[in-house]
């Protein structure tokens, strides 16, 4: 064996040093990028020993060479795999280094919020489109003649005193009901064309405001006038609404009443949702709620508004969409509906 | 209404219990308002004071030693009517009185054991006892008994609501028929014959005016004006009528039983021996029974004695002929009158009775002369009585059935249930209506004392209340039409669901002050004020929803809630009509991260962006947002704009609260909005086809220009828009910068410039030769490029 044999075993143990070095844990990618360069590079031992190829016989070169090109590629080897090991280290690092506090608050941006009568209106108004209803609305600065006189309530009619009227002038006056926009519907269609509307909107009484009054309501007049509407369709319209609002297993019971614009009158209880019949301070131990008012069109509003009672038949109702909203939502004072304080109104999301 | 169950049960029979008889009150005949005991004390018993000493340690109270039947024990009493022998209502140890329970006590050294009680001790008002200390029963009540039962107290009371319509439900008579048809039972009127003596009544009774329309009267000699019985007394105040005397209580106990007003004079103050009834003279001054001077006029109802009026007819009794405790024979009056008359007079004068409300409302024409006997029986049988013979009358009332008929096919047709002859002929006789079906039809015949009964769907209404209304099925309407919201009322709830997201919607009154209506808005109008408005603060329908938004953010304010960001959907009021309106206020913080030192608070932009997005999803988009030809009242001059559309179609402004207006309303710094919806309507045109979009990639490009202050960004966009032409896609402001190295009153406006073509890729030569003939332009106009 020549000394230049020799001289390759010599350099073997350069893989122990080398692996010692990279052992080092202060290693960095700079610094083993300069290990690659010592081992590696043109003045690095292997190429000097690559340098000695040209003083070695034709015979010693092949296993020579392939010595020196195992001992290349087991340096080489040894440094990638280190660099990933750095690099994936170096990630690691970094991400630790990116945690942050998860427990933090979020942006904080306004959430907006529907008004809970609009929910209510709006919850009633997909009801009965449902079923075939428009929605109509008419002017809240009225006409008597709309208001009162059409709906079969004369001057002195005992039933204007179950209304005290906000009035404008000797003719007009804000609306009480909205079903004042009934007689204008009535009178648009002119007589021979079925109804079939819904109308919510606002009204006025002259009530002092407390907890259960208010001078401004909501309310939804309904009214269907055909050939045929019955009393049993009104019912069960009113059970439909009964259970869309106040949940599928309520029941209704209809009571007599009197309001001047239906004859029967009736006024609508639902079945206490909350004790479900069994009484509680809601129901006032009865287990039926009043929620309604309603009847058969009387003859006189009929004829009045172009319908010939003899072809003609309807039926109404008015709810009040307050109480709705009390009873479904347990607000307990009315002037908190109007009052719009952010921590109530935020509570309806849209 | 208050009706005694005990007086009802007198009249019909009542064949199931108590409970079950409100239940089917409720559902067949009126509202049930309560349904309980006037004193539900348990326990009471009557005791007799045997004996009285003073008390050693007290100058008001004494020692009483009361039999309580089962046993005898001493009471402290402190009443200063203690008798001795008189029989009290004792609370013994243990009772619960409404006040407490009943304890043994010492009372200043002594035990008691006890309390002999007044009424208010047994939460039975103090007016009905008529005097102070402890409530005296009459020697027939047994010690050791049930002083409740004694009284009469011990039935439940039945409170009705009634509805207009029912004024026959004003008497328990009345409820009684009611009751009676949803029983299926049987009624029993009092048999009110009475024996007269031979003596003839000398009192002619006649009327100058058709609005008397009867007069009965009697003529009880002999009366001993005294207390009435313990069961006339607790009827009445069971009833909330206060005792007074027999012959007042028995007047009071027939109308309510009856319906039928009655009025009780001392027949020795009618000295002319007639009865005229007229109607007053204009300005004719009467002291009715209350003391009290009233002046009359023409359209009241008098009673006379021919020249002096006696009584107010159906109002109030003079205080001249009424019945005093000295009074020995009494004339008694049942009459009917006109119900207008007697609603003015009791309205114009203040004087409303049960009397007058009966005589409002209208009586029930076949009782009065029922009413007249039944009293003149119960003065002799209480009162001792002596009736003359042969009293005087006139009765121009037609004692007439109405006659109103109802097919079964109309029943059936309108209720949408299938009634049996019988079913319905049952509710007409139960409510004695005689009735007659043939070939189909029902011919009833409605009594007097139901007016309100006049066309067959009254009688339908009958039919349907007294079978029962859970007698009805529930069906469906059948429609075959569609129902949809119109587009307008579709935009509407866009609009809400749209804004809902991000603010809160509110609903506010739409009655202001009128200081709050011309807050806003300068444009002409007729404000339409409430001839009765209930309180200063609301008297004018609004003109702007804006003041009540900003009363809604004071109020959210002062309860330490700055962030208020809101809107309303509403109309505005003129004597010409209503517009819908949308209307925003907006104070304080949108968007925070406050350990971030981040936080975005509303300005004039965020308005402004809010504004163009909700344009924007309503397909708005020809309108121009400029400064406003005068300052808009209320908002800040230099921070509001006006919105426009077309020519010079006024959408709405926005902009910054003046600060002397935000002082006002009290309000932080605050933002509003306030736009027509039915023109913002008019403006909306919702996509009908695609825009295409280039499929080509777009070249962009950022320049600086350097402006006087005067130019606006718009005004730079615009001139670059005129250049550019087509292919200029798009274009955003991304910085503004003022400084010192740019010059005094100019501004440097960076914007980035997007250009692309339909067909092809632009090359970057002809972009940039675009973008030099820009340049050049705005360079000859004044506006230089940054470099």
């Amino acid at each position: 064996m020549s000394d230049k044999f020799k001289a390759l075993e010599a350099y073997e143990d350069l893989k122990q040093k080398l692996e010692a070095k990279l052992s080092n844990t202060s290693l960095t990618l700079q610094s083993l990028q300069e290990l690659r360069q010592e081992y590696l590079g043109k003045k690095g031992p292997i190429q000097e020993l690559m340098g000695e190829m040209k003083n070695l016989s034709p015979e010693e070169k092949p296993s020579f060479g392939q010595k020196i090109n195992a001992l290349k590629t087991l340096v080489s080897d040894l440094i990638e795999s280190k660099k990933k090991e750095l690099e994936e280290r170096q990630v690691q690092e970094k991400l630790e280094k990116e945690r942050i506090d998860i427990t933090l608050p979020g942006k904080e941006v306004n959430t907006g919020s529907i008004h809970v009568l609009s929910k209510v209106i709006e919850e009633v108004e997909d009801l009965f489109i449902g079923m075939g209803y428009e929605v109509k609305d008419g002017p809240e600065v009225e006409y008597d003649e709309y208001n009162f006189r059409l709906l079969n309530i004369p001057k002195d009619h005992p039933a204007r005193a179950m209304q005290d009227t906000f009035y404008v002038d000797v003719e007009r006056l804000l609306r009480t009901q909205t079903s004042a926009a009934q007689a204008h519907t009535m009178l648009e269609y002119g007589g021979n064309k079925d109804v079939r509307i819904i109308c919510p909107g606002k009204a006025y009484r002259r009530d002092e405001d407390d907890a259960t009054h208010s001078h401004q309501f909501t309310q939804i007049e309904g009214l269907v006038v055909t050939k045929d509407v019955t009393m049993s369709d009104l019912k069960g319209t009113l059970l439909k609404m009964a259970q869309s609002l106040f949940g599928e297993d309520r029941e209704i019971r209809l009571r007599p009443s009197y309001f001047p614009f239906t004859e029967p009158s009736i006024e609508v209880d639902v079945s206490c949702f909350k004790c479900h019949g069994k009484g509680c301070s809601m129901c006032k131990d009865t287990g039926w709620i009043e929620i309604l008012g309603a009847g058969m069109v009387n003859n006189n509003v009929l004829s009045m508004c172009g319908y010939d009672p003899k072809k003609y038949q309807g039926f109404a109702f008015g709810v009040g969409v307050e109480r709705i909203a009390m009873l479904k939502y347990g607000i307990d004072d009315i002037r908190s509906l109007y009052a719009n304080d952010l921590r109530l109104l935020k509570q309806f999301k849209a | 209404m208050l009706i005694p169950m005990e007086l009802l049960k007198k009249i019909v029979d009542i064949n199931i219990n108590d409970e079950e008889f409100v239940k089917n009150f409720s559902l067949k005949s009126a509202e049930v308002d309560s349904f309980a005991k006037l004193c539900d004390v348990k326990g009471l018993v009557v005791g007799k004071i045997l004996a009285i000493k003073d008390h050693p340690d007290s100058n008001h109270l004494h020692i009483t030693t009361v039999d309580m039947g089962d046993m005898v024990d001493d009471i402290v009493c402190g009443a200063p009517n203690v008798e001795v022998g008189r029989k009290v209502i004792v609370a013994k140890v243990g009772v619960k009185l409404p006040g407490g329970e009943m304890k043994k006590a010492i009372i200043r050294g002594v035990a008691s054991n006890g309390m002999n009680c007044a009424l208010d001790e047994l939460g039975i008002d103090h007016k009905y006892q008529g005097y102070e200390g402890i409530y005296y029963l009459d020697d027939d009540a047994v010690i050791g008994s049930d002083p409740l039962e004694y009284l009469h107290l011990n039935d439940n009371v039945l409170e009705i609501e009634l509805t207009p319509n029912r004024q026959d439900l004003l008497s328990i008579i009345g409820v009684a028929y009611d009751t009676k048809a949803m029983l299926n039972s049987k009624m029993h009127l009092e048999d009110v014959s009475y024996p007269t003596i031979s003596e003839k009544s000398d009192i002619k009774v006649s009327t100058e005016t058709e609005n008397c329309y009867a007069y009965y009267s009697n003529v009880i000699k002999d009366v001993e004006i005294k207390e009435s019985p313990a069961w006339l007394k607790g009827s009445l105040m069971k009833m909330n009528i206060r005792p007074i005397n027999n012959v007042v209580d028995i007047t009071n106990y027939v109308l309510m039983l009856t319906g039928q007003p009655l009025h009780a004079f001392d027949y020795d103050d009618i000295k002319s021996k007639k009865i005229v009834v007229k109607m007053a003279k204009e300005g004719e001054k009467f002291v009715t029974l209350d003391e009290k001077e009233r002046d009359l006029n023409e359209n009241d109802i008098v009673i006379t004695d021919g020249n002096t009026s006696l009584c107010l007819g159906g109002v109030m009794g003079g205080l001249y002929s009424e019945v005093k405790d000295s009074t020995k024979n009494i004339f008694l009056e049942a009459a009917s009158f006109n119900p207008q008359n007697i609603k003015n007079t009791s309205r114009r004068l203040g004087l409303q009775s049960e009397s007058s409300l009966r005589f409002e409302k209208g009586i029930n024409p076949d009782l009065t002369k029922y009413a007249l006997d039944l009293a003149t029986k119960m003065l002799k049988e209480l009162a001792n009585g002596k009736v003359l013979s042969n009293p005087s009358y006139f009765d121009n009332v037609k004692h007439e059935s109405k006659e109103v008929s109802v097919s079964l096919n109309q029943i059936n047709q309108v209720l949408g249930r299938d009634f049996l002859v019988e079913e319905v002929k049952q509710v007409f006789d139960g409510l004695s209506f005689e009735n007659e079906y043939s070939n189909g039809v029902f011919k009833v015949m409605v009594p007097g004392r139901r007016p309100d009964i006049s066309t067959y769907q009254d009688l339908i209404e009958e039919v349907v209340r007294i079978s029962g209304y859970d007698k009805i099925p529930t069906t469906i309407p059948e429609s075959t039409s569609q129902g949809k919201l119109s587009p307008y009322q579709a935009f509407i709830r866009k609009i809400r669901h749209n804004l809902s997201s991000s603010l809160n919607e509110v609903i506010t009154y739409s009655m202001v002050s009128d200081e709050y209506a011309t807050a806003f808005d300068n444009a002409e109008y007729s404000l339409v004020k409430v001839l009765n408005p209930l309180t200063d603060d609301r008297t004018t329908m609004r003109h702007s929803l804006i003041p009540s938004l900003l009363s809604v953010i004071k109020y959210n304010q002062n309860r330490k809630n700055d962030d208020v960001l809101i809107y309303e959907i509403g109309r505005r009021y003129t004597l010409e009509g209503e517009k819908p309106i949308l209307s925003m206020a907006l104070s304080g913080t949108i968007s925070s991260t406050l350990w971030k030192g981040q936080k975005e608070v509303v300005d004039f932009y965020y308005l402004k962006g809010l504004l163009t997005n909700l344009f924007d999803s309503l397909f708005i988009k020809n309108y121009r947002i400029e400064l406003p030809e005068n300052p808009l009242k209320g908002l800040h001059p230099g921070v509001s704009a006006q919105i426009v559309a077309g020519k010079n179609t006024r959408l709405g402004y926005f902009g910054k609260l003046h600060p002397e207006t935000a002082k006002k309303f009290e309000v932080k710094e605050t933002y509003v909005l306030e736009l027509e919806l039915d023109t913002l309507f008019e403006q909306a045109h919702p996509i009908k086809s695609v825009k295409q979009i280039s499929k080509y990639p777009s070249i962009v490009r950022d320049l600086a220009f350097v402006v006087d202050e005067s130019v606006s960004s718009e005004d730079l966009v615009s001139e670059i828009e005129k250049i550019a032409k087509r292919q200029l896609s798009g274009i955003k402001v991304f910085d503004l910068y003022r400084g010192e190295n740019i010059g005094k009153d100019k501004k440097q406006i960076a914007l980035s410039l997007t250009f692309s073509d339909m067909n092809r890729t632009l090359e970057a030569q002809e972009v940039d030769s675009t973008i030099n003939e820009i340049i050049s332009k705005l360079d000859a106009k004044g506006m230089k490029l940054r470099a």
